[in-house]
């Protein structure tokens, strides 16, 4: 009941780090387990393994940024929007590369969220940086 | 199974660029997991939400010792004007003992004098009376 309160109070705080996770674990899930069928721009090129390595990447890190969010822990977050960064631009790239220009809607739209992912990346290693920097004057 | 199967060439330089930057990526964050770890203290439970509650909070920060700061700068004006005072009081206090002191010291000059004077007028009865007993 603790875990989903606290999950609650961080949406509250902010949306897009909470639900974007989520919402890609969902997607990592779906590559798993339907491997090659779950895009038709990977089952153009066989990529069979790297939708799954995809998958994992994606699932990996949404669970690593759930669980810091339910009890707040900088690195296992910052590792988890690594990974799934990593998984977003996995599959942007695949979808441009599998259908060309019509993977471009889907390519631009993943590439928006790798960017949202390590813009957050970056967000939380400067502020690491600034209370690093005010403990130490202090 | 073949390296094409497990990589189709298509994908081959997508993977190699994205695993070049997540690896160095990660290398990265692990070498600063003690800054990271201070985060964890500093935001109890929740996420880091924005630059702005980062501020907020150094903030809040700043304005306590802001306080504390002027509370003991007060504390030391008042603290100096106490002293100022007390060594004032002290000063008065020596100087109206150094007038008593020269005052008694003027009496005891006198009282000297008067009974250097009275023994010398019982000298100069003293004989006159054991005469007259002798």
């Amino acid at each position: 009941m603790g875990c989903l309160r606290r999950l609650y109070a961080a949406l509250k705080n902010s949306k897009t780090p909470v639900v974007l996770p989520l919402a890609l674990t969902g997607v990592g899930i779906v590559a798993l387990v339907l491997g090659e069928g779950a895009s038709k721009a990977f089952s153009n090129l066989g990529g069979s393994t790297i939708i799954r390595v995809m998958g994992v990447a994606l699932v990996v890190g949404g669970c690593l940024i759930v669980s810091s969010l339910v009890k707040y822990n900088g690195l296992r977050e910052v590792t988890g929007l690594a990974l799934s960064a990593f998984g977003a631009a996995t599959y942007g790239g695949g979808v441009v590369l599998g259908l060309h220009a019509q993977g471009l809607v889907s390519g631009i739209g993943y590439a928006g969220i790798t960017v949202t992912l390590l813009a957050r990346l970056v967000f939380v290693v400067q502020a690491a940086r600034i209370v690093d920097r005010a403990n130490r004057q202090t | 199974m073949s390296a094409t199967d497990l990589l189709p060439p298509e994908l081959q330089t997508l993977t190699a660029l994205l695993v070049g930057a997540v690896v160095p990526l990660l290398i990265y964050l692990f070498s600063r997991r003690a800054q990271l770890r201070q985060l964890n203290a500093s935001s109890d439970a929740t996420l880091v939400t924005s630059a702005t509650a980062l501020v907020t909070s150094l903030q809040d920060e700043n304005k306590i010792l802001t306080v504390r700061i002027e509370r003991l700068e007060r504390d030391r004006t008042n603290d100096r004007t106490d002293y100022a005072a007390q060594l004032a009081r002290a000063h008065n206090e020596n100087s109206r003992l150094a007038a008593q002191v020269a005052q008694l010291q003027t009496d005891l000059d006198i009282a000297t004098r008067q009974i250097a004077d009275l023994r010398a007028l019982a000298r100069k009865t003293a004989p006159t009376e054991t005469e007259g007993i002798g």
